[in-house]
């Protein structure tokens, strides 16, 4: 991160003293005055606005000074313990949802089942449950997570933002939770934010707020979670019908497509995608079944397919 | 108005006319290259385009009867279709029986030397009767301007003359007030723009709310001349003056909202949404609270940026609504210019040589130069109380011109 040029510093702080404490984080002084702005519109007190600006001048991320961060339409309550949810989710879970109403349009479902692994705060289980529900869509959100603040805080995310989901407490990684669903139980999405940076990038790629503030265990993980997509619910369970897991380098997905082309059976009847954010990033790995044709609608303009299975070849 | 003006001797009228009905036909003189040689009645048949067209809609017609008879329910739009057709059928009908009566009479006249008078009596009295079916089925057959419902507005402007154009103006304002008057349309003058003596028009709109209007005042387009001893003349010289009149269609807010409510789709590739941020990997690598997003237009290269929010999807449908609004704004200035375009085609000059239209005061004359139609009534067509013979007469030639080019 390059030095801030002292007459920059001096230049804000002539506009306004508190903009200096807040452009080590913001860099710019037009991003600065923008997030004092924000501070000054939600906290009360001139004293705690000169409070947040001296957190702010330490690192701590904003979203848990002020309390929330927008999400969709919804605000999301963040909290320390619980990762912040960022932008880029937010953009594919609303494309996501796009996709969902639009092939909803088409073909009836009786009920759709999304799964919402490594949940945190809630924002995507909560925020498919309330956009898909005003569509008139019925549909049954589960989201899990191992974290216990992450499980208190989705409740109560879901408690005042009035959007019930089924909230589970699990760890997936052992507790082999795919084989606690009922064998008929078909889950037609599942979704997922795991932790994806890997240890040795921790250090050096990760921005100084999130690698002080935010939790560890959110955050830092190998191929842990993809390998566990593939062995645990692709296979063990196999009642997945489709499933979009966000990603964090083009290792993750090249991981999750070798995996399922290289299976003599799930290369049969498998496709799998990838999705970049609008800041050209590769940001989701995808798959749905060839043989729902429900699935294939929903994610039809949601990013590009790179393998197609066997059987629709 | 008149008394303004020294009329000249009644006597200098010229005789030198045939006149059928009320309609009266120059015959070589020196009016005669100013008129087209298209005689109105000189032909009592349709185009045959017009006739098979007609049978064609008869078809139609006895279908939907079929359909009607079975018991079959129609919606609006079928039921506006047999009322169309159904009155099509009536004009038809009494054509085709006057038709018949007229080549028969003819026949008569012909092989019956006996009869010639008799049927010669009748005929003069069937032609009249004839050409005016035929011109009413004409204008039932040909589809109506599209702007054919819609209320008008008039822009006057003196052209060559000076002053006397300016006071000619100011009569065909009158003449125009006068004939919405004998409608009992309701009308507004929007602007009026008096020249510095006071006795003229520098500009003039007129504004006329009657639905419909459009289509009865769009041939009154062009340069209208006039021929007269102006009261700025001293010498007792008679003058030719011109002034502009231009009809442009109202359109009423009901149809522009009507083509502008639907909601602007953009196609993806017109469209890039840019997010103000580009360094590391993004996602939980880092939190940024940078929401701002940047809309760029391709087709037009407008671009919006958006921060004000903390929510990037709520900038994001923030710079669509701008985007949008930016559209509508360039879409109607486009609109207007697209209009300057038409009116200029309406009136290229205020020259005497691209009348449409002339006012002889000496000769108590009207004479339309594009339908050959000459009434020497003019006070009457000035107040604008017989201003509509001449645009019924119009009316039927932009008909059989149209009927002869569609056809």
């Amino acid at each position: 991160m390059p030095r801030l040029c002292p007459r920059i510093v001096r230049s804000a702080a002539r506009e306004h003293i508190l903009l200096p404490l807040l452009l080590p984080e913001c860099r710019t002084v037009e991003q600065a005055r923008q997030e004092l702005q924000w501070i000054q519109n939600e906290l009360p007190t001139k004293r705690s606005v000169v409070r947040a600006c001296i957190a702010r001048s330490r690192h701590v991320p904003l979203q848990y000074i002020l309390g929330t961060q927008p999400f969709g339409l919804l605000n999301i309550c963040c909290k320390p313990k619980v990762l912040i949810p960022r932008w880029e989710t937010e953009e594919w879970a609303m494309d996501l949802i796009r996709g969902i109403i639009r092939a909803a349009m088409q073909t009836k479902k009786p009920i759709l089942t999304i799964w919402d692994l490594c949940t945190g705060s809630g924002c995507i289980a909560l925020l498919l449950r309330k956009e898909l529900s005003q569509q008139g869509i019925d549909l049954e959100v589960t989201a899990v997570d191992v974290s216990p603040a992450a499980i208190q805080l989705t409740r109560e995310n879901s408690k005042k933002l009035k959007i019930p989901i089924r909230i589970l407490k699990s760890d997936i990684l052992s507790d082999q939770l795919h084989l606690h669903t009922r064998s008929d139980q078909q889950i037609d999405i599942l979704v997922s934010n795991p932790p994806y940076i890997k240890k040795s990038d921790f250090n050096k790629e990760v921005a100084i707020s999130v690698k002080l503030f935010e939790p560890r265990l959110a955050l830092v993980a190998d191929l842990d979670f993809y390998e566990n997509l593939i062995d645990q619910w692709l296979l063990k369970n196999g009642n997945v019908e489709s499933f979009v897991y966000e990603l964090g380098s083009l290792v993750q997905f090249n991981y999750v497509k070798y995996r399922i082309k290289s299976h003599p059976l799930l290369k049969t009847y498998w496709n799998v995608g990838l999705k970049f954010d609008s800041n050209g990033k590769p940001r989701c790995v995808y798959g749905f079944k060839t043989s729902n044709s429900f699935c294939k609608e929903i994610f039809k303009n949601f990013g590009s397919l790179i393998y197609r299975s066997t059987i629709s070849k | 108005m008149l008394s303004r003006y020294v009329q000249s001797n009644i006597k200098s009228l010229p005789l030198r006319g045939f006149s059928i009905g009320r309609q009266i036909f120059p015959r070589g003189n020196r009016f005669q290259s100013t008129i087209p040689s298209t005689a109105s009645n000189g032909h009592v048949e349709l185009q045959p385009a017009l006739i098979s067209k007609a049978t064609e809609y008869m078809k139609e017609l006895a279908e939907l009867n079929k359909q009607l008879s079975q018991g079959e329910t129609f919606d609006v739009a079928q039921q506006k279709r047999f009322a169309h057709l159904a009155s099509i059928e009536d004009a038809f009908q009494t054509y085709q029986t006057q038709l018949s009566n007229y080549k028969s009479l003819q026949e008569l006249a012909q092989s019956d030397p006996s009869l010639k008078e008799e049927a010669q009596l009748e005929l003069t009295e069937l032609v009249p009767q004839l050409s005016q079916t035929m011109n009413e089925l004409q204008s039932r057959l040909i589809p109506p301007h599209p702007f054919a419902d819609k209320a008008c507005i008039l822009e006057l402007r003196p052209g060559v003359g000076g002053t006397e154009a300016m006071i000619f103006t100011q009569d065909l304002l009158n003449m125009y007030i006068g004939y919405a008057h004998s409608h009992k349309w309701k009308y507004r003058i929007l602007a009026q723009d008096e020249n510095e003596s006071g006795d003229g028009l520098v500009d003039a709109i007129l504004n006329i709310d009657e639905p419909g209007s459009y289509d009865k005042l769009r041939f009154e387009s062009g340069v209208h001349r006039v021929q007269r001893i102006p009261a700025t003349e001293t010498k007792g010289r008679t003058h030719t003056s011109t002034a502009a009149v231009v009809v442009l269609p109202q359109m009423g807010d009901d149809s522009d909202r009507a083509i502008n409510a639907y909601e602007r789709t953009f196609k993806p590739d017109e469209i890039r949404i840019d997010v103000m941020r580009a360094r590391g990997k993004g996602g939980q690598h880092v939190n940024t609270t940078d929401s701002a997003v940047r809309l760029t237009h391709f087709p037009t290269g407008i671009v919006v940026s958006m921060q004000d929010e903390r929510s990037q999807q709520k900038n994001k449908a923030k710079a669509f609504t701008i985007l949008r609004a930016r559209l509508a704004e360039r879409e109607q200035k486009l609109k207007e210019e697209k209009e300057r375009d038409a009116r200029k085609e309406q009136v290229t000059t205020t020259d005497r040589s691209d009348k449409i239209r002339t006012y002889n005061y000496p000769q108590n004359r009207v004479t339309d130069h594009r339908c050959g139609l000459t009434l020497y009534a003019l006070d009457a067509i000035m107040k604008g109380e017989r201003l509509g013979e001449v645009i019924d007469a119009m009316r039927q030639f932009d008909d059989r011109e149209r009927a002869r080019l569609e056809f």
